[in-house]
């Protein structure tokens, strides 16, 4: 039972949805129709047709002064009241325009700031320190550069002979080191023997006041005179042999001088000193003199006091002598000793020197750091140079801005003290094209004063091929205007927009009744007429910013029927003459054209056509 | 063995014919020649091949049933895949629906590469469209009155077409399943042989009696013919042969006349296959192409159906959503009568 019931319901559904899709169905289709016209729009079309096309070659110009004067309007001005209108007959001096007073300056003031931002930088710049210079620095540098320079040249000569001084100098070096090591011996002994000479002459004054009585004999130790004998000497008495042999020098004196002073030039120019021929071969011992000891001596006093007396006298003759050989071997071993030390020193500054490569290397880089410097000298003068300018034309500059500033503010000023436009010459008021609360711009124009006596003249744009039978000074026929007496042509140039194919021609233009600018003129150069391959009616073309172009309908069939929908192709008008026009583009073979829609059409739209199927004719 | 074992059996048969009395011998059976032993293995081996054939027909049923079910469920796919695809493109803009399926009318004649195209590029298939539209719809229902207009020739050409037949089959049925004389009978027959005639051996005729009639390129060449169709009046006669006859003859001691028997008795226990039928013959005839081509020259009177068969290029941009809305009249119908449906054609066969 439940599910019969159930059943039921939903056949109760089914119903009430059928019922409702076929009221619906009926709804929309008693409505179809005035849906699809309200939404799809009806046009009329027709036919692009190959046609004979006559037409007359005119163009239209518009009457201009040519000695208008412009009269340009107030930046940011507004204006309160426009006092006269076009062509009407004005006095030089007569208010034209009245201007609303000024309340906002803050264009002066930004202008009068600008200007004291001028002054200021004017006098910062005339205040600048001067951009004379002398370049010290730059001139101390090349200078340094070129001594150096001069130095590495002459490091480069002595490096030259650098190795040739040291040899020189490690040759003297070496034979006068020997000669100071003989001659140090040498004096050694020579010191000795002095030394020994004066003890046994002290050992002889000494025995000598132990004869005269004067001293007690007391033997001290290394002094003892010959004739003491030497108490601890246990040999016998010498048999007397003569002083000299004793005392005699045992070193042979050398053949010249074993040192001859080096010079102070360690140069090689000096000659190196030639050691001592002779070697020193014996030690220089002195020997000393035999002494008599007192034990011996003599009792004769007078003997031997003579004996003492004249061995004193020996000893000190052999002191001399030993003290001259002293003199003269210390005078040898000094002169030994400085030409070492000199040899030394030139070693040392020869050494010291730079080697061939290094002085060439030195010499190239003294020689780049002087182009250097003297390249920093050229740049430091030019940019003073230039800066010195700059300087200049900054001041310049400021004082021309200062004077441009100076106008700019005179002439606010005076304009926000304007406060209305006059016309500045006598004649008829044109092009005014201000009214009451217009913003006026300094290019804008506000309106034109026409001179009385001005002429006037009408330039026409006409197709290359119409103009070649046009020449300056023909006439164009001026029937259609009673008031004009000529249209001359005055010139004939290619139009700047199309010059190829277009030419403008000026004409000047009288009249005895008086012309007014903005007077619109046709012309007509002749008439002809040509066949074209597609003729429509001029209604059907339009134009917008991608240029001309005309809907083509395309018709599409279907078991609905036909659709039509509108395709837009660009086209060319070739030629017009008021009804229809010829037109070139793409599908325009017996295309069904457009040329009357119920509303604005769009590429792609779908559109309904006209139908003349009832009508009679 | 076997020959003597006939040959006794035959001896005895003609014996017993004869009614001539001998001694049975009995024969033991194969059971009786089997032990205890015998038998219990013989019942064991026998359990166990009846336990093998039962696997192996479960198994076989199993199997068929599955291949069965595999099969109805491909049949289910490639019957509602196509109904799918129309609804879900029928939201689809004119312009994708270009895209994707344009390529399949560059194909036919008349384009320029036509099979090459179709070759290099198969249409696509959309499931989800690019952008969900009902721009389809507005065309169709808003700046299509034609469309409209069509539909109402389906509707006006499939309702009479569905009623007239109903009541004509209705009428006929009952003379046919009361009255079966064996002119009534040849009549049937003939009805038979018309119905197993294909439809387009009988168009010809038809054009040329609607010619005759003066009815051609009007709606009545497509409904008359329906109307006098053999199919529904088979099928009812079938289903009133099946009611019992008791029923008639009680009405009629009661005094009904035969209009009332036929209203009263024959008519309600068929209401069942006049559903079904009305069902049928309305899917039917709401899907006929080649009735209106041939006899509705007049394309303003064709219905839905022929347009749904002609599409082309120029109207592909609406052709889904023109099928989804023609569909929605036989899902209602099929809605309504569906358990008529299946009752009428389920018991149409039943004596």
């Amino acid at each position: 039972m439940k599910k019969h019931e159930s059943k039921k319901n939903s056949r109760r559904w089914v119903i009430r949805a059928m019922v409702t899709f076929l009221v619906v169905l009926a709804l929309l289709t008693f409505f179809s129709n005035t849906i699809m016209n309200a939404t799809i729009p009806l046009v009329v079309t027709s036919t692009a047709t190959r046609g004979n096309l006559a037409f007359t070659n005119s163009a239209t110009g518009q009457v201009v002064s040519d000695s208008e004067i412009k009269v340009k309007g107030l930046e940011g001005r507004t204006v309160s009241e426009v006092l006269h209108t076009n062509y009407d007959q004005v006095q030089a001096g007569d208010v034209i325009v009245t201007l609303l007073p000024v309340e906002d300056m803050s264009d002066l003031e930004t202008l009068e700031s600008d200007l004291r931002t001028a002054q200021r930088n004017l006098e910062y710049a005339r205040r600048a320190p001067s951009h004379a210079n002398t370049f010290i620095t730059e001139t101390q540098a090349v200078r340094t550069a070129e001594r150096n320079l001069a130095q590495a040249q002459a490091d480069i000569n002595s490096a030259a002979t650098r190795d040739e001084a040291i040899a020189a100098a490690r040759a003297t070096l070496s034979a006068n080191q020997a000669a100071a090591a003989a001659l140090t011996t040498q004096v050694a002994a020579a010191t000795a023997s002095v030394e020994a000479i004066q003890l046994q002459i002290e050992a002889c004054y000494a025995r000598l006041a132990v004869i005269d009585g004067t001293a007690v004999v007391t033997p001290v130790p290394g002094m003892y005179c010959k004739l003491d004998p030497d108490p601890s000497d246990t040999t016998p008495e010498p048999t007397g042999e003569p002083l000299e042999e004793v005392v005699a020098d045992p070193t042979p004196e050398p053949t010249g001088d074993p040192t001859p002073a080096p010079t102070a030039d360690p140069t090689p120019t000096t000659e190196p000193t030639v050691a001592p021929t002779t070697e020193p071969t014996v030690t220089p011992t002195v020997t000393p003199v035999p002494a008599v000891p007192t034990s011996a001596i003599p009792t004769n006093n007078s003997n031997d006091r003579t004996a003492i007396l004249n061995q004193i006298a020996q000893l000190q003759q052999q002191l001399v002598e030993a003290q001259n050989r002293l003199a003269g071997y210390s005078a040898q071993l000094t002169a030994a000793n400085e030409a070492v030390t000199a040899a030394t020193t030139a070693i040392t500054t020869a050494e010291a020197l730079p080697s061939s490569y290094a002085a060439q290397d030195a010499l190239v880089d003294a020689q780049a750091a002087l182009d250097a410097a003297n390249l920093a000298l050229s740049d430091a003068r030019i940019n003073a140079g230039i800066n010195a300018d700059k300087a200049q034309d900054s001041i310049e500059d400021y004082e021309r801005q200062i004077e441009t500033l100076t106008a700019k503010v005179n002439k606010k000023r005076a304009e926000l003290e304007q406060t209305e436009i006059v016309a500045p010459a006598d004649g008829y008021l044109y092009n005014v094209g201000v009214s009451e609360g217009d913003k006026l711009t300094a290019e804008g124009l506000v309106f034109s004063i026409v001179p009385q006596d001005s002429t006037y003249s009408v330039s026409f744009t006409f197709p290359t091929t119409v103009v070649q039978n046009m020449q300056p000074g023909q006439e164009f026929s001026s029937s259609n205007y009673y008031w004009i007496n000529k249209i001359v042509i005055t010139s004939i140039k290619p139009d700047p927009q199309n010059p190829r194919e277009s030419r403008i021609v000026k004409c000047s233009v009288s009249s005895d009744y008086g012309l007014m600018p903005g007077e619109s003129i046709t012309v007509t150069a002749d008439r002809s007429n040509a066949t074209y391959d597609h003729v429509v009616a001029a209604s059907a073309v339009s134009e917008d910013n991608s240029g001309k172009f005309v809907y083509v309908v395309i018709r599409s069939s279907g078991p609905l029927g036909d659709r039509y929908v509108v395709r837009r192709v660009t086209v060319n008008v070739e030629e017009t003459s008021g009804a229809f026009v010829a037109i070139s583009g793409e599908g325009l073979d017996n295309a069904m054209v457009v040329t009357r829609s119920e509303q604005p059409l769009h590429n792609g739209d779908r559109v309904r056509l006209e139908d003349y199927s009832g009508d009679s004719n | 063995m076997e020959e003597n074992l006939y040959q006794q059996r035959k001896d005895e048969a003609s014996r017993a014919r004869r009614k001539v009395q001998t001694t049975y011998v009995h024969q033991p059976s194969f059971f009786e020649k089997m032990d205890e032993k015998e038998r219990e293995e013989f019942f064991a081996r026998e359990k166990k091949r009846s336990e093998r054939a039962l696997r192996a027909r479960f198994i076989r049923n199993r199997i068929s049933i599955g291949f069965g079910f595999l099969i109805a469920l491909a049949a289910s796919i490639l019957a509602i895949v196509p109904v799918f695809y129309t609804f879900i493109n029928s939201f689809m803009s004119s312009a994708e629906i270009s895209s994707n399926y344009g390529v399949i009318f560059q194909s036919l004649s008349g384009h320029v590469q036509q099979g090459a195209t179709y070759l290099a590029s198969t249409p696509t298939l959309t499931m989800v469209p690019q952008r969900v539209t009902f721009e389809q719809y507005a065309n169709l229902l808003f700046m299509s009155p034609t469309y409209l207009f069509k539909f109402w020739n389906s509707i006006i050409l499939v309702v009479p077409i569905v009623v007239g037949q109903m009541i004509a089959s209705c009428l006929a049925a009952y003379s046919f399943a009361r009255y079966r004389k064996k002119r009534r009978e040849v009549l049937f027959f003939s009805y038979i042989i018309l119905m197993l005639m294909p439809f387009q051996v009988t168009l010809v005729p038809n054009y040329m009696i609607a010619d005759q009639l003066g009815i051609l390129n009007t709606r009545w060449a497509i409904i008359l013919p329906g109307i006098f169709s053999t199919f529904a009046i088979y099928l009812l006669t079938k289903y009133m042969r099946q009611i019992p006859i008791a029923y008639i003859e009680a009405t009629k001691l009661d005094g009904a006349t035969e209009w009332q028997i036929f209203t009263r008795i024959a008519v309600p226990m068929c209401k069942n296959a006049i559903f079904a039928l009305s069902i049928l013959l309305f899917i039917d005839y709401w899907n006929m192409v080649e009735q209106p081509l041939v006899l509705l020259t007049d394309v303003s009177k064709q219905p839905m159906s022929v347009f749904l068969s002609q599409i082309n290029e120029a109207e592909i941009g609406i052709a889904f959503a023109a099928s989804a809305l023609y569909m929605i009249p036989p899902l209602l119908i099929f809605l309504w009568g569906e358990d008529y449906l299946v009752e009428g054609i389920s018991r149409a066969g039943v004596k």
